[in-house]
């Protein structure tokens, strides 16, 4: 085996033990979860924000271009501790939906529903951005959680 | 031809179980102990988790005003137990609502409707919506909000051990004996030699890729000296 080849190897099995211990790391050390893809078909028509227990919330996010529609237009409200369910789908084309400060990452796709489970445990705003180039109007699309 | 109408139902039944709501993550809660919540049965009766300690118990997280799936796992529980004719001492059923808004009277009509009537099967609701909500995380079992009367949810049943360890995990939406039969099995500590080292599969196979990688390699470097 050519010298420089073995060392392409060796930096590709360094590299898949190295994702493999963040993979490990961000499920067991984060208790992160994976984004997951809703396996049926649920339809969110417009957005909605409902109270489903103490502390507990759901946020059906629409995404369209160019801004989110959670139930209260682009802002939602929550108390600190509050653990929040994010389904998120698009009206039109692909957007993203990044909750900054928090390992939220969603695509949102149109026809299907994506979810992600938040506990908000700090008061102060936290930004969803889209970052998915969805058009003209992408940099502006924002949306806000308020965590009081 | 009936025997193919009977699977192709069955196929679709196991694909709307399997597609309904958000499943649990098995890794997080299998070997834990959920927190030990105060119930109240439809008697009337208040009752902890942990009371249920000695033997055994499903869990079963159902909500009384479903219109569908919760009626039929309910029913389909009932009539695989009686198939399978245990002793009644040798396992509890705990059938519980995860929707806040519902109390003994709802759960109380549920019990009615549908005859779950063994001594050994308790028809409960958690009194406290800070103690509900910590025992569906104990067992990370996610519910999705449509609307005051209609909830998505997945299609589950909890097993867990004499000591209230949860066990394993059957889904479904028609339990069979067989499903009901294992996840006791499970419960009672016995597993196969299968369900011993499946867990182990993956771990040993990435490092045995990992390892022949690394042996090619220090092996060519060898044989080009």
């Amino acid at each position: 085996m050519d010298r420089f080849e073995k060392r392409a190897m060796a930096l590709a099995l360094s590299l898949v033990l190295m994702f493999f211990g963040l993979v490990v790391y961000a499920a067991k050390g984060l208790q992160a979860d994976l984004p997951t893809c809703l396996p049926y078909k649920r339809e969110i028509q417009r957005g909605n924000f409902t109270e489903v227990g103490p502390k507990r919330y759901q946020v059906d996010a629409v995404a369209f271009m160019w801004s989110f529609d959670m139930g209260q237009g682009n802002t939602v409200t929550v108390p600190r501790g509050a653990v929040v369910d994010f389904y998120v789908t698009s009206r039109d084309v692909m957007h993203g939906y990044h909750i900054d400060k928090t390992l939220a990452n969603l695509m949102a796709i149109p026809g299907a529903v994506t979810y992600a489970r938040v506990k908000f445990d700090k008061a102060g705003e936290y930004q969803i951005l889209c970052h998915e180039y969805c058009g003209l109007g992408h940099q502006n699309m924002v949306g806000r959680i308020i965590v009081e | 031809m009936s025997r193919l109408a009977g699977y192709l139902l069955s196929f679709a039944l196991g694909c709307s179980a399997f597609g309904q709501g958000i499943p649990p993550n098995l890794s997080r809660t299998l070997g834990t102990t959920p927190p030990n919540v105060q119930l109240v049965d439809t008697q009337g009766r208040t009752f902890r988790l942990s009371d249920l300690k000695g033997k055994p118990v499903i869990l079963s997280p159902i909500y009384a005003r479903c219109p569908s799936a919760c009626i039929v796992i309910s029913r389909s529980v009932k009539k695989a137990l009686q198939q399978l004719n245990l002793p009644d001492d040798s396992y509890t059923v705990l059938t519980f609502t995860f929707d806040p808004k519902e109390g003994r009277a709802e759960m109380a009509a549920f019990q009615r409707n549908h005859e779950l009537n063994r001594p050994n099967w308790r028809v409960a609701y958690v009194p406290d919506d800070n103690a509900l909500f910590e025992l569906l995380d104990g067992i990370d079992f996610r519910f999705t909000y449509i609307s005051e009367q209609v909830k998505d949810h997945p299609n589950l049943l909890v097993f867990l051990d004499k000591e209230g360890v949860i066990r394993h995990y059957e889904f479904g939406l028609e339990f069979t004996p067989q499903q009901l039969q294992r996840g006791l099995r499970i419960a009672r500590g016995e597993y196969t030699l299968w369900e011993r080292v499946s867990d182990w599969i993956f771990p040993v196979g990435a490092l045995g890729v990992l390892a022949t990688g690394a042996w090619l390699m220090l092996g060519s470097r060898r044989r080009s000296r």
